[in-house]
């Protein structure tokens, strides 16, 4: 599977589609793939850490996130991440916010 | 990944020939074995040699179609086909069609199958297909909001009664649709080619043909009014930060982003990736193979209410954050 149709394993998100339905494309590099899903899970993590939420793999396919006092949901597929975080968080997310993603750039 | 029943959405205004264009099909070779859910009992006008009146909702009709008609909700309606659909173990449908009443916004049923985890996984929204007729359509694109909306929508269209005296060239509609969707595929109901089965079609996802770029009118929302730009993206993007981003913008605000579309080159693959998204829904990444003509990345968003700015600025922010280095300063909570 390339990695524009394996990111989150098998899950339904349309992200992780794009084999064709007959077809399964062998893994040629795990480690590049556990690379991908690593990164991801980090960026998860930094725009999540102003509502007080993280994010682990859980599985090696689904994501668990989690709040401070440790209360947990587990998000099988990317779409999921965000109702999920909403609820942990007790907030809206909204990517148009400014302050959403907005730890990145250092002027 | 198991097949769904594919959905074929049919919109259309009252006396736009959407009915018409419904039974046409249910009569043809290339419509047997659809379910058809209407939205309110008797009120389409589905000829009634075809259905069979009903004690409860569900009948089998003239070739083998089927009719559930239901009073209220879409999404029971959906599972209740799919259901029958698959009586004995086996699909006894090849698709599905819902017709919805003339001046509905469509754009619930899509949401309805893209929030329900039940039936998003059992239904495919296949195609939005919205029927204009020539002669009062024009008129209609440009006074009414739900007309533009529908085409908005929709993958494919339809312009019918081109036949008559009154009809307005078929141009001129064509490019009205066009300057709200302008990747529509268009088919003229009276034109010799017409092929019911090829607009019935669940392949139906554009595509950047031979190198012409989705080129969408820059048209700025006022207030909650329709809106479409198109951004040019950096060449190459980081796959994983994008649709992160993407998914994130559409659980929020999918009610305002009737379609998203664009042709995306990754940092995973080296050919381009088209993606296509209706509201909540996205349809499965496709890639481009053959020759690359090289063709920058892009998005075209239809909105309603929303700007281009926010929106771009919000990816440009995702991109950053995903880009920047190992162990960035500690984030207070907001």
């Amino acid at each position: 599977m390339c990695e524009v149709c394996a990111i989150f394993g098998a899950g339904e998100h349309w992200s992780d589609f794009g084999r064709l339905r007959e077809e399964r494309f062998p893994f040629d590099d795990i480690q590049h793939y556990r690379d991908e899903r690593k990164r991801r899970i980090r960026l998860i993590n930094r725009i999540l850490t102003p509502f007080a939420v993280s994010c682990e793999d859980y599985d090696g396919e689904a994501l668990m996130l989690l709040d401070r006092s440790g209360r947990s949901r587990i998000a099988p597929t990317l779409n999921d991440v965000w109702p999920a975080a909403e609820a942990l968080s007790g907030r809206l997310i909204d990517p148009l916010d400014v302050s959403f993603a907005g730890g990145g750039r250092h002027d | 990944m198991t097949d769904r029943l594919p959905l074929f959405v049919v919109t259309g205004f009252l006396g736009s020939g959407k009915t018409t264009l419904v039974q046409r099909f249910l009569r043809d070779p290339a419509g047997r074995g659809t379910g058809v859910v209407v939205n309110e009992f008797g009120e389409t006008g589905l000829d009634h040699h075809l259905m069979v009146h009903a004690a409860e909702n569900v009948e089998l009709i003239g070739n083998g179609c089927m009719c559930c008609a239901r009073r209220d909700d879409v999404g029971r309606a959906l599972y209740d086909l799919v259901r029958m659909s698959r009586q004995d173990g086996q699909s006894r449908f090849a698709r599905a069609i819902i017709e919805t009443s003339g001046l509905a916004d469509p754009s619930p049923i899509v949401g309805t199958i893209a929030r329900d985890p039940w039936l998003k996984q059992h239904v495919e929204l296949a195609g939005v297909i919205a029927v204009v007729d020539a002669v009062t359509g024009l008129r209609n694109l440009r006074d009414f909001d739900e007309a533009r909306r529908q085409v908005a929508i929709a993958d494919a269209l339809v312009v019918t009664k081109t036949d008559l005296r009154a009809a307005h060239e078929a141009r001129d509609i064509v490019a009205a649709a066009t300057a709200i969707a302008s990747d529509l595929r268009v088919h003229d109901a009276q034109a010799p080619e017409f092929s019911l089965s090829r607009l019935f079609d669940r392949q139906a996802l554009p595509t950047a043909r031979g190198g012409s770029p989705f080129s969408a009118t820059e048209v700025s929302p006022h207030g909650e009014g329709m809106g479409s730009f198109t951004f040019t993206l950096p060449d190459r993007i980081d796959w994983p930060a994008f649709t992160l981003w993407l998914s994130a913008l559409l659980h929020r605000h999918g009610d305002r982003i009737l379609r998203v579309k664009g042709l995306v080159r990754t940092s995973a693959g080296s050919n381009p990736v088209v993606i296509h998204g209706v509201q909540h829904s996205m349809h499965p990444p496709v890639h481009l193979t053959g020759a690359d003509n090289g063709q920058p990345s892009f998005l075209v968003f239809i909105t309603r209410g929303l700007q281009r700015a926010p929106i771009e600025e919000s990816l440009s922010r995702v991109l950053d954050l995903a880009a920047a280095p190992e162990e960035p300063k500690t984030l207070q909570p907001v």
